[in-house]
């Protein structure tokens, strides 16, 4: 497992996250350095499969971790899915500053696996790594129950890749050489939270301009389209009680590669949270059929979506 | 309508209107009064509620100041407040929030402690969670007027 590595390297940066923060707050003559684990259970979502606080494949409004305004939050995560053709291992740590700003860093390692049987791209490993930075506008999504004003965020996440090596590709090679017309990229996006306590309803609306080929892993932009495009991201969950949620997310993508007949992505999810400092999510996840045509992986590929996390 | 006396700071006029109106619409829809077991039932759950507050470090320094008549009179705001809450009819006799709570220098992580300990005290009493959120929606707009640290 990889969440003990994160988790050992999560207390450090904690640490420097307190001290960080100390100096930004020096102005106000006091200094916090105990994280206040002060917001209610699940009001600070999970991680998404982004590195980003928010849903299962939606980044939220809501600054991750449990630190109110006068703390700080962080989470480490590990997140497995697997689907027909393909194996994801997401992870990642993320931190929430004066439940204001929200600093993130995720690791994706795709596999294409054997399950589909003897096609060419079995054993191809392809990697990314994300970096992820989110600011709170406006808004907070427990307060604002009298007005119609949502919780709003604007954030980014920068994309690089980590080559597509393995299988037919031996020692590795890039998604530009698949037609993409960048390694790297950036997304960015506006995401509106809102919950609707009274109905145990949450709603959240995420607008993200990018260029991104399966989330970034076959690169950005390619040879049908090249430039930013508004997608759109929704979740709606349900509070089932205090500890757990259910609901489910769509979430659109851009058809810039031929080879790839990308689809919009969907799940249905269960969060449970036992306590603040643990948090499971299970869901079914539909990504469509990716690598439609000369790859041979015409089947939809969907899915168990398992993710595990910890932190204060 | 009935609640709205608590989604604004208590204001007096606010407070005349709406008790005005408060009577008729819990008779038409006192069903979360009802599942909060009526007057007697809210003075059950606030006394739980006050035994829970007291042994959580996260807020009871702030209320160690009171004597066993202030107490009282906590107890007894607090059921008024939360029977105007679920509809019922009752008249909140006590400061308005920002008055009471000026200098307590309360902040979000108390002010949420103090929900969950309210949600705890409404487990106990056996009220379903889906109407206790609809009970909370209201006394998180409070917010604004009692934790005003940061």
């Amino acid at each position: 497992m990889k969440l003990s590595w994160l988790i050992s390297r999560l207390s450090p940066t904690a640490a420097a996250v307190a001290v960080l923060t100390c100096a930004v707050q020096a102005a106000h003559a006091q200094c916090i350095s105990v994280p206040d684990q002060g917001k209610l259970l699940l009001t600070g979502g999970v991680i998404e499969v982004d590195g980003a606080g928010g849903g299962g494949l939606v980044p939220w409004a809501m600054i991750t971790g449990y630190g109110t305004r006068d703390s700080v939050g962080a989470n480490a995560h590990e997140t497995f899915v697997n689907t027909s053709d393909f194996r994801l291992n997401s992870y990642g740590a993320a931190v929430g500053l004066l439940d204001r700003v929200e600093l993130s860093f995720n690791r994706h390692d795709l596999t294409i696996t054997a399950n589909g049987g003897g096609l060419p791209l079995n054993g191809v490993r392809i990697g990314q790594d994300i970096f992820g930075l989110k600011v709170k506008i406006i808004g907070d999504i427990v307060y604002d129950q009298g007005s119609a004003v949502p919780e709003i965020s604007l954030g980014l996440q920068y994309k690089s890749s980590n080559g597509i090596r393995g299988g037919v590709f031996g020692s590795g090679i890039k998604p530009t050489d698949l037609g993409a017309k960048a390694n790297d990229g950036t997304d960015f996006y506006v995401a509106f939270s809102k919950l609707l306590l009274a109905e145990s309803l949450f709603v959240n609306g995420t607008i993200r301009a990018t260029k991104a080929n399966e989330f970034g892993l076959l690169g950005f932009g390619g040879d049908r389209k090249d430039g930013y495009r508004p997608e759109f991201e929704g979740s709606v969950g349900y509070l089932v009680n205090r500890k757990v949620a259910i609901g489910g997310e769509v979430r659109t993508k851009p058809h810039n590669l031929t080879l790839d007949n990308e689809k919009a992505a969907w799940d249905l999810f269960v969060a449970w949270a036992p306590i603040k400092t643990v948090s499971v999510v299970a869901a079914y996840l539909n990504l469509g059929k990716i690598l439609d045509g000369p790859a041979g992986y015409s089947s939809t590929q969907q899915g168990p979506y398992v993710s595990l996390q910890v932190g204060f | 309508m009935c609640f709205g006396k608590f989604t604004k700071p208590f204001a007096v006029a606010t407070f005349a209107t709406s008790l005005s109106l408060c009577a008729g619409i819990a008779q038409a829809g006192d069903e979360l009064y009802k599942a909060f077991g009526r007057n007697e039932g809210i003075s059950k759950i606030i006394d739980d509620f006050v035994g829970i507050v007291v042994a959580d470090s996260r807020v009871n320094f702030q209320f160690a100041k009171l004597d066993a008549a202030g107490v009282g009179r906590l107890k007894g705001h607090l059921v008024e407040m939360l029977c105007g809450a679920t509809g019922g009819p009752c008249q909140y006799t006590g400061r308005d929030m920002k008055t009471t709570h000026a200098g307590m220098g309360v902040n979000d992580a108390q002010f949420n402690a103090i929900a969950e300990d309210m949600y705890r005290a409404w487990d106990k009493n056996g009220v379903p969670y889906h109407l206790q959120n609809k009970v909370m929606a209201i006394l998180a707009t409070m917010h604004k007027d009692i934790a005003t640290k940061k």
